[in-house]
């Protein structure tokens, strides 16, 4: 009861806090934010956005004939601690440059550190040696600046106009990051000739405001006089209109924590992303940007270095005269073709859904982006005659698009099939098997381009678990040394990731990383079989020797039933999750273990059977062992049947694991006979 | 505490080599030079021109045959430069095995890109360099490149190659120079195989069939494996100044002269405020200890290098204004306030990192890539990394410690050894209580004094969030599953630098049960549990750069329901890599305590000697997670 009271009084008095009036215009910075030694609600944060403040508009350049969107933003933030809190003080913003006729530009960059001295509020200002323009790449530049006389305790604040050609493609405004956001104000207008749609990103929720104003663009318009006369003169011309305002003002936004088996922590952030739907200009018929995927996907598939990489069909048939026979069966064909594009185009490791160099350069070069390969990949299984699209998706780092645009994908694949039951194949990773795409491509819905320019949604979803079976034989000799061999399968994601550990390692860095695995075993005679062919399991066998497996105390010899081949730490330390878990593919492991007990001893206890099963069919767990004629078995099968998991399923998944490392940690007991 | 920019940047050029296609073949390579390479070096000519003490021309000509993905970072086919320098000639040239030409980069076809590391706001420097996907191994490159540079501080150096796992058919370094420019050079790590002609004005460098080797656990770094061959002039030129370099006396005087000198005024506010600082204190080493927190309080660090940058501090008064600079500015900042305060100190230059490098003493030359700051304190010297905010005033740990440094007196420069942490100097005492309950779960109650290099390795947690140290602590005790942290309790003596712990945890399952018996270690404070790697052929030297001294002492209590076993077994291990003892006493029924020390001593032993080291440290492994088995009553 006395801790119910206690809570109440605790929110009244943060109330009671917030409702102090702050003054949040630029250079106002307050002696109590100055005083302030930690964050209300946030006690450890090292910093805090105490005031975000943009404002967009647009303004119509008539050099470009275009409108471009100016973002005025001021930010100011508390740095409790230097230490922990002090980037906070170097600021980056991102200047892209040479896609068009204009360039991004950063103006109007002001800014001051404010401390308290001598009781009084002292304000240090940013001056020209603490601003860089870093000429990063053809098409980016990095403005920098960084905050002087940073101490802990300081507030900085800094205000400038961001503007920018690409109003098809703002970036979105968070409302949150990693640190707590006390207070946020976004306000957006747009020209009625400019329809943008919004859309609300992340976890924590938020309202937005419409209105609507009277506007006007001021056109400057030189008229030529006649011939005879010479010279021209200007008039201006004011065009009214009406604005479109969208405005979001939040208080205390708690800070994005990091977390482990996050795919994208990103996809959590809350903020707001303006799409550019259509521009509807006086005079002009409605111009249409992306709407739907259906139109993002046709919008794609129009461009050059898209559709008419797919449409080379004489290069096609050039390159498939060497690769197939016509009398080949279909089954044939395919195998052929994705193998002699897997094998022969290197990826260069760069992503895209647009061809860099085009399909034909790729084959001359042997070497692409993930377009160029695929969509070759594409070309020629149509050419040979076998039902194939591209398959666009959005990889796990490019997250979780909000709405249908081009940015919402940054890869391709190739599909055979229908959409409902297609059959994946990505040429590009070279250990990624037909069905089974990496694991950073598993993320949301692809979306397949059909022939004739349609699409539709693709499951990505890999249709069966990725398993590892395990053969062990294993005799404990006189000298209580274990031997043993180890045959090992692995399918689906297991034998890539296992495959992609060790192919292209000598064979002496293979045993390192298998005993850096298990620091109790030596390895020898170790073999992989169908490391390089993919279409196959992964068999990896091997023989080991262990010295420690079997302890010997006051006479009885205790050893672990799953003789340490299994993980002994729990994945999951944290106590508590706020987002979903990502295992990157459902899997399964099953152990079949046989253990010869030493001459003149015999099993005096064997731990018991175990069987869990977590709820919905989400994993399972079985554990069995037996003995005879000195011989003892052990089976143990555990299964987790999807990739992603609910926050709300983590202490389920926790507990889960608990209780099978309890089980594997208990010994098998043998005495004297 | 980061780095500065190495102003060292390779300066590589164009050869004109009429050689024939065939040699750049590589289906058949010398065995003896693919085992363990992914790379091999075919050929390397080097050249290096110094006509003046203002111009040095630098040409690279390099085949070099890649193996496997692994070799594609010793390609290495890229130039630095930046105001005081240019690049004359870039190209390259690949092959495919068969010696076939199947591209060729042109100048422009190289990235350029600003030359700036991780820990750099902005640098000046950019670097031109080649960015290639191989389509199939092996395959080789044929590199040229051409470059000329007013600076004649910084030399080119040679290696008979440059990294692990990667061999050398043939390299050569031809250096030629105007003799009254006094030029000197230096073999470190020497060997037979490298040969060295002097003449006059010229000097070559060669190596021929140079093997691959592979990094080993403990064991010396590459660069103290390695030959490797240092050039300096006495006479030299460093963006826009002449410089000197006959002795290290003279070396000093013109880094005063030209680097440090004038850089040192301070605004008369800050001069009052650090007399008001030190007023009333009598003590030198006490009024730096007070000066040396105001900077810590004060600054940070921010790294920006343009021009001369890479050398010359930034004014004291400009990082006074903004509270931020390099290592070089805010040590020569410090310095600046010592000044004021009339304490002596002095500028010092090393190589910083975890690897000890010294400063070649008998090579005078522009060396090192940090600063910090010592006060002379008698016949010994007050160390101060004036970079971290976090670090105890007088305490270096191992970035740099015991190594051999330059440090710039009034009467020029000197070298002098900074601190040596041995292992007796580095401990950590645990005195704890464990509790065993009957469901298998332990509670445990730990505290911990760690001092010099264990110190070192932990004090930064004092400052982080409570998530993270608890991770750190999940870490610390990863052996023990299901583990709560209950509470965590640090008190970071900075003035005596001792880091104290006072942590509580329990944890499930720590026993694991065998029908009616509990198997239990009694050591779940502080296993050790690294057993270094096997090797079936050791190669490298054991080295062990740092030792430690740790002493345990736990009382476990069991559950009244189980019985402890009737006898204990003393463990005591002692040999020249360490000590090992475990001492059990029986306090009564229920209770048993341990005393566990454990010192591992740093040093250097031969190669033969890994396997008794390794078989000393698996014993400990194996001790220190010794079970017992508890019956039931």
């Amino acid at each position: 009861m006395i801790k119910k009271y206690l809570l109440v009084v605790i929110s009244f008095i943060v109330f009671e806090q917030t409702v102090v009036a702050q003054n949040y215009k630029f250079g106002k910075v307050s002696m109590e934010e100055l005083a302030e030694t930690s964050h209300t609600s946030d006690p450890e944060t090292g910093a805090a956005v105490l005031y975000r403040k943009t404002n967009t508009k647009f303004k119509y350049n008539q050099n470009t004939s275009s409108f471009q969107a100016i973002i005025d933003v001021h930010e100011r933030i508390k740095i409790y601690s230097k230490e922990s809190g002090g980037d906070k003080a170097t600021i980056e913003v991102p200047l892209y440059k040479g896609y068009g006729a204009d360039d991004d530009k950063l103006i109007n960059l002001k800014g001051s550190t404010y401390t308290l001295e001598g009781g009084k509020v002292k304000a240090t200002k940013l001056t020209s040696d603490g601003i860089f323009l870093e000429d990063y790449t053809d098409y980016l530049d990095i403005k920098k600046f960084t905050m002087p006389n940073i101490i802990d305790g300081v507030v900085i604040e800094y205000k400038y106009t961001f503007i920018t050609p690409y109003v098809g493609n703002l970036s979105p405004y968070y409302f949150q990051e990693t640190i707590p956001v006390d207070k946020v104000e976004m306000k957006f207008w747009a020209p009625e000739y400019m329809v943008y749609k919004i859309h609300n990103k992340g976890r924590y929720s938020f309202d937005i405001k419409r209105e609507k104003k009277r506007d006007k663009i001021r056109l400057k318009i030189r008229e030529e006089a006649g011939r005879i006369t010479g010279g021209s003169s200007t008039r201006v011309e004011d065009i009214e209109l009406e604005a479109n305002g969208y405005e979001v003002i939040l208080s205390d936004v708690p800070a994005l924590k990091q977390e482990d088996f996050i795919s994208n922590l990103n996809t959590y952030r809350s903020g707001i992303e303006f799409e550019l739907s259509y521009t509807k200009f006086p005079n002009s018929p409605i111009n249409n940007y992306s709407t739907s995927w259906g139109a993002v996907a046709k919008d794609i598939n129009d461009s050059k270095k898209f559709g008419d990489q797919l449409n080379e069909s004489k290069f096609f048939k050039k390159v498939l005269a060497n690769v197939v026979d016509e009398s080949s069966s279909k089954e044939e064909k395919i195998v052929k073709i994705f193998e002699f594009v897997r094998t022969n185009i290197v990826w260069n490791g760069q992503k895209g859904i647009y061809a860099s160099k085009g399909v034909k350069k790729a084959f001359d070069e042997k070497e692409g982006n993930s377009a160029d390969i695929n969509l070759l990949l594409v070309g020629l299984l149509r050419t040979a005659g076998i039902d194939s699209n591209p398959v666009l998706i959005s990889s796990k780092s490019n997250g979780v698009p909000l709405f249908p645009t081009r940015n919402g994908f940054d890869f391709v694949i190739a599909a055979i099939g229908n959409s409902s039951n297609p059959l994946l194949l990505d040429a590009s990773h070279k250990l990624s098997a037909p069905q089974i795409l990496d694991v950073e491509l598993l993320n949301w819905n692809g979306r397949m381009i059909n022939l004739d320019g349609t699409s539709s949604a693709v499951s990505l979803n890999t249709p069966k678990n990725a398993v590892h079976n395990s053969f062990v034989s294993a005799s404990v000799g006189d000298d209580l040394i274990l031997k043993g061999n180890s045959k090992n399968r692995y399918t689906g994601h297991y034998g890539m990731e296992v495959r992609g550990a060790y192919i292209g390692l000598k064979t002496e860095e293979r045993y390192d990383k298998m005993e850096e695995q298990n620091e109790f075993v030596e390895i020898e005679n170790a073999n992989f079989k169908e490391i390089e062919n993919i279409y196959k399991p992964l068999v990896v066998e091997y023989d080991f020797i262990s010295e420690n497996a079997i302890e010997e105390i006051g006479g009885k010899l205790y050893l672990s039933p799953l003789l340490n081949m299994t993980p002994k730490q729990n994945s999951f330390k944290s106590e508590t999750r706020s987002y979903p878990i990502d295992f990157g593919y459902a899997k399964e492991d099953k152990y079949n273990i046989t253990i010869k007990i030493p001459e003149g001893y015999k099993v005096e206890t064997l731990p018991e059977k175990l069987a869990i099963n977590l709820k919905d069919g989400m994993g399972s767990f079985r554990f069995n062992i037996s003995e005879s004629n000195g011989v003892i078995t052990v089976v143990e099968q555990k299964s987790i049947n999807r990739s992603k998991f609910s926050a709300e399923s983590y202490s389920d998944l926790q507990q889960y694991y608990k209780m099978i490392l309890e089980k594997e940690a208990e010994k098998i007991v043998l005495i004297k006979s | 505490m980061r780095l500065l920019l190495l102003y060292c940047i390779l300066l590589q050029s164009t050869f004109l080599f009429a050689q024939t296609p065939l040699e750049f073949q590589s289906i058949t390579l010398p065995d003896d030079l693919k085992d363990n390479a992914d790379s091999i070096i075919r050929d390397e000519q080097i050249t290096v021109n110094i006509p003046d003490q203002r111009t040095l021309e630098h040409t690279v000509y390099r085949v070099i045959t890649v193996l496997n993905k692994k070799g594609l970072s010793d390609i290495n086919a890229g130039v630095g430069y930046d105001k005081d320098s240019r690049v004359k000639k870039l190209e390259a040239t690949i092959y495919d095995k068969f010696g076939k030409e199947i591209k060729k980069i042109k100048k422009n076809d190289f990235r350029d890109v600003s030359a700036v590391d991780g820990g750099t706001l902005f640098s000046d420097s950019r670097i031109k360099y080649l960015e290639y996907t191989p389509v199939s191994y092996p395959f080789t490159v044929v590199f040229n490149s051409s470059a000329v540079s007013n600076d004649t501080a910084f030399i080119p150096f040679w290696f008979p190659n440059y990294t692990y796992q990667s061999s050398t058919v043939r390299s050569s370094y031809t250096i030629t120079y105007t003799s009254d420019l006094e030029l000197k050079y230096k073999l470190l790590n020497p060997s037979e195989q490298i040969i060295i002609n002097e003449s006059i004005g010229k000097i070559e460098v060669s190596v021929e069939n140079y093997k691959a080797f592979v990094p080993e656990a403990y064991s010396p770094g590459f660069k103290k494996i390695v030959p490797k061959v240092i050039f300096a002039l006495n006479k030299f030129h460093l963006s826009g100044v002449d410089g000197t370099a006959k002795d290290w006396t003279s070396y000093g005087k013109w880094m005063d002269d030209y680097l440090l000198k004038g850089t040192r005024e301070l605004p008369e506010e800050t001069k009052i405020e650090i007399r008001n600082l030190v007023a009333g204190e009598t003590d030198n080493i006490e009024k730096a200890r007070k000066i040396y927190e105001y900077v810590q309080e004060k600054t940070r660090y921010i790294s920006v290098q343009i021009g001369i940058g890479g050398w010359k501090p930034m004014l004291a008064s400009e990082v006074d204004a903004l509270g931020y600079g390099d290592c070089k500015a805010l040590t020569n900042y410090t310095k600046s306030l010592l000044e004021v305060a009339e304490i002596p100190s002095y500028y010092t230059i090393l190589y910083a990192g975890g690897d000890k490098r010294d400063i070649q003493p008998d090579f005078v030359s522009m060396q090192g890539n940090h600063a910090i700051l010592s006060i002379p304190n008698g016949e010994d010297y007050v160390w101060l990394e004036c970079t971290s905010q976090e670090i105890p005033f007088g305490f270096i740990g191992d970035f740099t410690d015991d190594r051999d440094v330059v440090i710039i007196t009034p009467e020029g420069g000197k070298i002098v050894h900074t601190n040596i942490y041995d292992h007796s100097k580095n401990t950590q005492f645990i005195k704890g209580t464990c509790e065993i309950t009957e469901e298998g779960a332990i509670e445990a109650q730990v505290t911990m004094q760690s001092k010099g290099i264990q110190y070192n390795q932990r004090y930064y947690i004092e400052n982080q969030i409570s998530s993270d140290q608890k991770k750190y602590y999940y870490n610390f005790w990863r052996y023990i599953n299901n583990m709560k942290i209950d509470t965590i309790d640090i008190e970071n003596n900075r003035r005596d630098v001792v880091m104290n712990e006072r942590i509580t945890f329990s944890a499930d399952n720590y026993a694991s049960f065998a029908g009616e018996e509990m198997l239990v270690s009694l050591n779940a404070i502080n296993r050790y549990t690294n057993v270094p790697k096997r090797y079936k052929k050791r190669n490298l030297e054991l080295y062990i750069d740092r030792g430690f001294v740790d002493e345990d002492e736990v009382v476990v209590t069991i559950p009244e329901t189980y019985k402890l076993p009737d006898a204990f077994e003393n463990i005591h291990i002692e040999n020249e890599f360490g000590l090992y003892d475990l001492t059990f006493e029986r306090v009564d029924d229920t209770h048993i305590k341990y005393v566990r020390k454990f010192s591992m001593y740093d040093g250097t032993f031969s190669k033969e000697q890994y396997k008794d080291f390794r078989s000393f440290v698996r014993k400990v492994v194996r001790h220190d997670d010794q079970k017992i088995v508890l019956t039931k009553i």
